[in-house]
């Protein structure tokens, strides 16, 4: 009865034209409100928590618990169910501070893990923020250096350090910004800041209209012109 | 003149569907068109990642080693990660280097980053377990332990690949003892996925792994320190970057397919943000002319 | 004791699950006997015990030589904590699909108002669990091919076009409420418009006319793109990751020793 299923040629087809008609469903929210939207949206959810559940089975789980403890012999692993159940506490109100012992043995592990991550990701980009040439900088020699390279770098440098260092004065809130000084550094720190959210912003609108592409290159590309019109791909 | 201004401040009630409209023809036209357009200028962070990967086939010890493909994308993001994805993989097989495909985001980056390996394999007659291989799915909160575990001894942390095979019966896994035996760490995400390379894996070993990044483009700017601190050799931002990278290596994908849509999408914000805010001025202008009225 | 871990087979095996898993139960009930003055304690020592392991790890000094260089003699022990870590938290997916499961079923079984989009999300789940799973065991061709229908023609597609439908959002949102009010305002959208004309084939062709040599290169729309990311937001980025990585610092200190306060912490137990 399901055979077709084992043709690729057919399935190819038939997920194409359930993906096709997804996707227009999807955008029909785009005009208005209505019942074919909703109806994908709580397919979307389904599936989605349908997949996490395969997933945690058969990468986590499976080959991680369930084979190494009835395989392999390490019936250890029995006695990762029960601290398992620590989390489940919380459904009874008696019991529910349990639950925090296993929430805490995790909060305790990122804790503990932030001290080589904070040395690892943090001194390097220290060292670079401060060891930049303020003289004699490597451009200057590079090809294609011309007159201006040299002193076009050591200004650069100059200006990356002055952001670097203002951007940090604006946000030192312990004690009131009074001083002039201090007010005009965190202003400038504060315009450089919004050049850093304009690229932000000119980004996030670059990968917005990506994904936007690839679908609508999947609706016309994939599915009209190859599946529909038989068109070559 | 102050018809025009009326007809400004008017075209800011304007459906929000006929913008919609707007947005869906210019990315569907060139598409559906097909138009020719021109090769993007490639950034200095592109390149470096290029040569990076280059640079690692030209040497006779580091090209025997394995490079390491972190897939962290879902299927959200298929359009620039996956674009990405195919570009350094096509790049990693054409120099014949060996790879290995893993995820710990999301276990559909590890599936999605298998089967652009399997689809290239083809072209390039790669083999299963002997070119490249699948280190599976690591759940997010236990990353950083495995990477450290990984340090000393990457088979006995990852075990198996992700169809149960042990990774020391695999041909390509013969010579990869140790950290010191990866010769590149690739990290394809939409995330912040990048940190536990950087903090528990990069400098772990006799000397610092290159590193290079493919976010999404709204990852992409937070991401620039890195490159000056040393900590990333290259970086491939978002559609673009993977267009760039196309350019480089001379393919046709859907890196530079895409690059008009792209580039007509911009231009049509870039008119509608700029018309508000004459609506805003105009709108202020008439305020102003009824107020001495 | 070294005889007593080490792995069983057969019936002896499952005796020592079984064994394993009420021993584990047994310290349930015993910890649920710990007096409410106590539990305070108990749980911020086993926090405290959760980051010691990694703490000491990275802070004990390692062998310069020998066998053991560059280890400690906590190293041998991070690939097990590796797995304990994985599986522990793999066991807390229950938690959110209790939640999602409990009310979308008492939805249906109570016929409530759209009781029938949350028949469809219940559906779902196990069209897309069953397959995804049994496939593990069963090879036939059927499996896989209606497991592809699930996830190439449902889960990717729709997972895909949530996300880019943002992009028409942004369209509606850049003409009716990006202003310029501001000299903040005005960089932002000056940075986002050269970002933007920069990085796309067509805004390069507006300077491409321009020597990409020397002084002049400097006006070409690319180079001042990149000019902006990697000399202007390049900085403003590393001081904010500088001041997010001391916070974050402070607040793993806080959480470990449990010091941490507010809602969740103060709450009486």
């Amino acid at each position: 009865m399901f055979d077709f299923l084992s043709n690729d040629a057919t399935v190819r087809v038939i997920y194409i034209w359930c993906a096709a008609l997804c996707t227009l469903g999807i955008y029909s929210i785009l005009y208005k409100e209505n019942k074919v939207y909703r109806f994908l949206e709580h397919l979307f959810l389904g599936l989605a928590t349908g997949y996490t559940i395969s997933q945690t089975w058969t990468t986590i789980l499976k080959p991680q618990w369930w084979e190494p403890m009835t395989n392999d012999g390490q019936w250890w692993w029995a006695l990762a169910l029960p601290a398992g159940l620590l989390f489940y506490m919380v459904f009874f109100p008696r019991h529910a501070w349990m639950s925090r012992l296993i929430f805490g043995f995790f909060f305790g592990a990122a804790a503990g893990r932030t001290f080589q991550a904070f040395a690892a990701t943090y001194f390097p980009l220290v060292k670079s923020a401060v060891n930049i040439p303020l003289m004699n900088p490597p451009e200057a020699s590079m090809p294609g250096a011309y007159w201006l390279t040299g002193t076009s770098a050591i200004l650069n440098n100059l200006l990356f350090l002055a952001i670097v260092i203002s951007v940090m004065v604006y946000f030192f809130f312990s004690f009131e910004q009074r001083h002039p000084a201090i007010r005009m550094t965190s202003r400038f720190g504060r315009y450089t800041l919004m050049f850093a959210f304009g690229a932000i912003f000119g980004s996030t609108i670059m990968a917005r209209m990506s994904l936007l592409i690839g679908r609508m290159f999947f609706l016309i590309h994939d599915w009209f012109q190859v599946t529909v019109l038989g068109m070559k791909g | 003149m102050d018809n025009f201004l009326r007809l400004i401040v008017r075209a800011q009630r304007i459906d929000r569907r006929i913008l919609y409209l707007l947005l869906a023809l210019c990315i569907a036209v060139p598409i559906a068109v097909d138009v020719p357009q021109p090769r993007p200028v490639v950034m200095p962070e592109t390149q470096s990642l290029y040569n990076t990967i280059e640079s690692i086939a030209k040497d006779p010890v580091e090209s025997k080693k394995l490079a390491i493909v972190c897939t962290n994308y879902s299927g959200g993001t298929l359009a620039e990660n996956q674009t990405q994805n195919e570009a350094i993989v096509r790049h990693l097989m054409r120099l014949k280097l060996k790879f290995a495909v893993f995820a710990f985001a999301t276990p559909q980056g590890r599936e999605l980053g298998r089967a652009v390996a399997d689809k290239l394999a083809e072209e390039y007659k790669y083999v299963y377990g002997s070119d490249y291989v699948d280190l599976g799915f690591c759940p997010p909160d236990a990353i950083e332990v495995r990477l450290k575990a990984a340090v000393d001894d990457l088979p006995g942390a990852f075990e198996k690949d992700s169809a149960g095979a042990a990774l020391t019966s695999l041909p390509i896994m013969a010579q990869v003892k140790t950290v010191n035996d990866i010769n590149l760490i690739v990290e394809v995400t939409p995330s912040e996925t990048l940190p536990p390379w950087l903090q528990f894996f990069q400098r772990a070993g006799e000397k610092p792994i290159p590193t290079v990044y493919c976010p999404t483009a709204v990852m992409g700017p937070e991401k620039y320190p890195l490159l000056k601190s040393g900590q990333l050799q290259g970086m491939m931002l978002g559609l673009r970057g993977a267009s760039e990278y196309e350019t480089l290596l001379g393919v046709d994908g859907f890196g530079h397919r895409g690059g008009a849509s792209l580039s007509l999408s911009h231009l049509l914000i870039i008119l509608l943000i700029l018309l508000g805010n004459l609506g805003m001025f105009a709108e202020r202008r008439l305020r102003r002319q009824q107020g001495r009225a | 004791m070294g005889g007593f871990f080490v792995p069983k087979q057969g019936a002896e095996l499952w005796a020592y699950i079984i064994g394993a898993f009420v021993v584990g139960l047994g310290i349930l009930y015993a910890l649920s006997l710990t007096p409410k003055s106590l539990r305070k304690t108990l749980i911020a020592g086993i926090t405290f015990l959760g980051g010691l392991f990694f703490a000491l790890e990275f802070f004990w000094p390692v062998d310069t030589a020998g066998p053991m260089a560059g280890k400690n003699f906590l190293t041998a022990y991070i690939k097990p904590v590796s797995s304990v870590t994985t599986i522990l938290g793999a066991f807390a997916l229950g938690l959110g699909l209790y939640s999602m499961v409990s009310i979308h079923g008492r939805a249906v079984a109570k016929r409530r108002e759209n009781w029938g989009f949350s028949a469809v999300l219940l559906g779902a789940i196990l069209a897309m669990a069953i397959p995804a799973i049994w496939k593990e065991y069963d090879k036939s061709p059927q499996i896989a091919g209606f497991y592809r229908i699930m996830y190439d023609g449902g889960f990717n597609p729709l997972n895909a076009t949530m996300f880019s439908i943002v992009a028409f959002y942004i369209v509606s949102a850049a003409y009716r409420a990006f202003r310029i009010r501001t000299v903040e305002a005005g960089i932002l959208l000056m940075s986002a418009v050269i970002i933007m004309i920069g990085q796309v084939t067509l805004g390069q062709l507006l300077t491409a006319w321009i020597p990409n040599e020397n002084f002049s290169s400097n006006f070409r729309v690319e180079n001042l793109s990149n000019w902006i990311l990697t000399r202007v937001n390049s900085p403003a980025q590393l001081a904010i990751s500088l001041g997010i990585g001391v916070g974050t610092l402070a607040t793993a200190l806080r959480l470990w020793l449990s010091l941490e306060r507010g809602a969740f912490f103060d709450e009486e137990l």
